[in-house]
């Protein structure tokens, strides 16, 4: 499968201890124990892992990886993520459930990965620490209406047209009703200047691994479908374009930027995409996607340097890229 | 913002909470605070408070049909303490044990046709993104509003006239 509209995907298990009262609760010490139990048993298996664990660090994630904290994440007590950039695997400990495992990739490697957090969940299981569950409701989550196999499969979809004809709404809610599919915000404020958004399963009782996988693509085949006839539509159909006029405006902006502040990056950057979704400007979607990851603070972090000169270095790290140049953070997602 | 419960609907007001000496805040809808609210009260009431005590409203200066008169709830978890009156999809549970107490409504939600289905044969999303649909938005695309006016009139008296097929 190679959709235009899709960025990433990701598989995600959620899982709790049998004798540990669920998260969405305030005694510090059974949750710092749950919180200990976990990374120690993640460090002796899986060594390459690296223990975040002040809401500071999280800031340092790149910008994918920090959408699915969903805003708050630093008020909470005693959470911890975990993280191997090298295999691009992710555990999120007391964010809700006690632990989410999750691993990403690219579109077509859905079933790969949902094979990964599996072997994941493998070597953090604890026959001393069961994870919660039951013959008849599966794997217990905080939510009852999210036990089950607790698989979540999801897709990582830049949809600006859907979005700019507020379609997003109505489709978020025939697919709640029709197939059990979420289609929601990426951004966790609430402003959503990427028009990145997240597809994933609604639940997964009753599912086989398959069902679920077969279920979120098929979504996200259709989303990318009506983006896809929209945004042709739009920048290559119409003479007097509009949204073709905001493309090369995005990166004639982008190309003389000397100052970028993550929100305006994302917005110029949701145009620069769906420009290169279109092949209307020199520029491939590979590139685009890959600049998402300037979007992150974390990119330029460097030991010593002002935050405040941020903005100065995405700008810079930008006009080299569009320039033809590089950047030392440059990679693909 | 976004409601830190749910998750989904924005947020409406903010709460402040103090445990242990930290005060904490959470974003909340509406409904969700409802929720919190309502089950905090039953808490109460199952430890003996009487319903005014809880409302903190005495009782002399509210008229009785004003007072919030929660009953007990149908379950309360002897592990963690969490009252369980019915099922939805934002009803948290406190602990595994809380699911003894669901379960029946559990199984009825989770009837077979509820997994996560794939689309049907044609690849189409319901729920009014037909052929209409998707000429009004080519219409708005290309700015040609008076067609898009039509489009939306013949949009409204569809919908009007009964729910798509």
């Amino acid at each position: 499968m190679k959709h235009p509209s899709i960025l990433t995907a990701q598989a995600m298990l959620r899982r709790n201890y049998q004798d540990l009262r669920f998260c969405p609760q305030d005694d510090a010490a059974e949750l710092a124990a749950g919180k200990r139990r976990a990374l120690d048993r993640l460090l002796e298996k899986r060594p390459a892992f690296e223990v975040l664990e002040a809401a500071e660090e999280w800031a340092d994630l790149p910008y994918e990886d920090t959408a699915l904290l969903n805003g708050g994440a630093e008020k909470l007590r005693e959470a911890a993520l975990a993280r191997d950039a090298e295999e691009n695997l992710l555990v999120a400990v007391n964010m809700g459930e006690h632990l989410q495992l999750m691993a990403r990739g690219a579109q077509s490697e859905a079933p790969l990965l949902v094979s990964r957090v599996r072997e994941l969940e493998g070597d953090l299981r604890d026959d001393a620490h069961p994870f919660a569950h039951s013959e008849r409701f599966g794997f217990l989550s905080y939510r009852p209406a999210l036990s089950g196999s607790g698989l979540h499969v999801s897709y990582l979809m830049h949809l600006p047209m859907l979005s700019f004809l507020r379609q997003i709404r109505p489709l978020a809610q025939a697919a709640r009703a029709g197939q059990g599919c979420l289609l929601q915000e990426a951004a966790p404020s609430g402003r959503n200047p990427s028009r990145l958004f997240i597809v994933s399963n609604l639940g997964s009782q009753g599912a086989q691994d398959l069902q679920v996988l077969q279920a979120v693509e098929s979504f996200a085949r259709q989303l990318d479908e009506k983006e896809g006839l929209l945004r042709e539509k739009a920048v290559n159909q119409t003479r007097h374009s509009a949204a073709l006029d905001q493309v090369w405006r995005a990166y004639g902006a982008l190309r003389h930027a000397r100052r970028l502040p993550a929100g305006d990056y994302l917005s110029l950057w949701s145009s620069l995409r769906l420009g290169a979704a279109a092949g209307a400007l020199p520029l491939s979607l590979k590139e685009a996607d890959a600049m998402l990851r300037l979007a992150g603070d974390g990119a330029f972090r460097e030991e010593g340097a002002d935050p405040k000169t941020i903005p100065f270095r995405r700008a810079d790290a930008v006009r080299r890229i569009l320039s033809g140049g590089n950047h030392a953070d440059f990679r693909e997602i | 913002m976004i409601c830190e419960v749910c998750r989904q609907r924005d947020a409406d007001i903010v709460f402040k909470t103090v445990t242990g000496g930290q005060v904490a805040t959470r974003a909340m809808c509406m409904k969700c605070a409802q929720n919190m609210q309502q089950e905090m009260m039953k808490m109460f009431v199952a430890l003996g408070f009487k319903p005014e005590q809880v409302s903190g409203v005495h009782q002399e200066e509210t008229s009785e049909a004003a007072l919030p008169k929660p009953e007990m709830p149908r379950f309360l978890c002897a592990h963690c303490g969490r009252p369980y009156d019915r099922l939805d999809e934002h009803t948290m549970a406190g602990c595994a044990h809380c699911y003894e107490a669901m379960a029946e409504d559990l199984a009825a939600q989770f009837a077979p046709d509820t997994a996560p289905k794939a689309a049907d044969s044609h690849g189409s999303v319901r729920g009014g993104h037909d052929e209409l649909n998707l000429r009004l938005m080519e219409a708005v695309i290309r700015e040609d509003f008076e067609l898009a006016a039509r489009l939306r009139d013949q949009l409204r008296t569809r919908d009007q006239e009964g729910p798509a097929e």
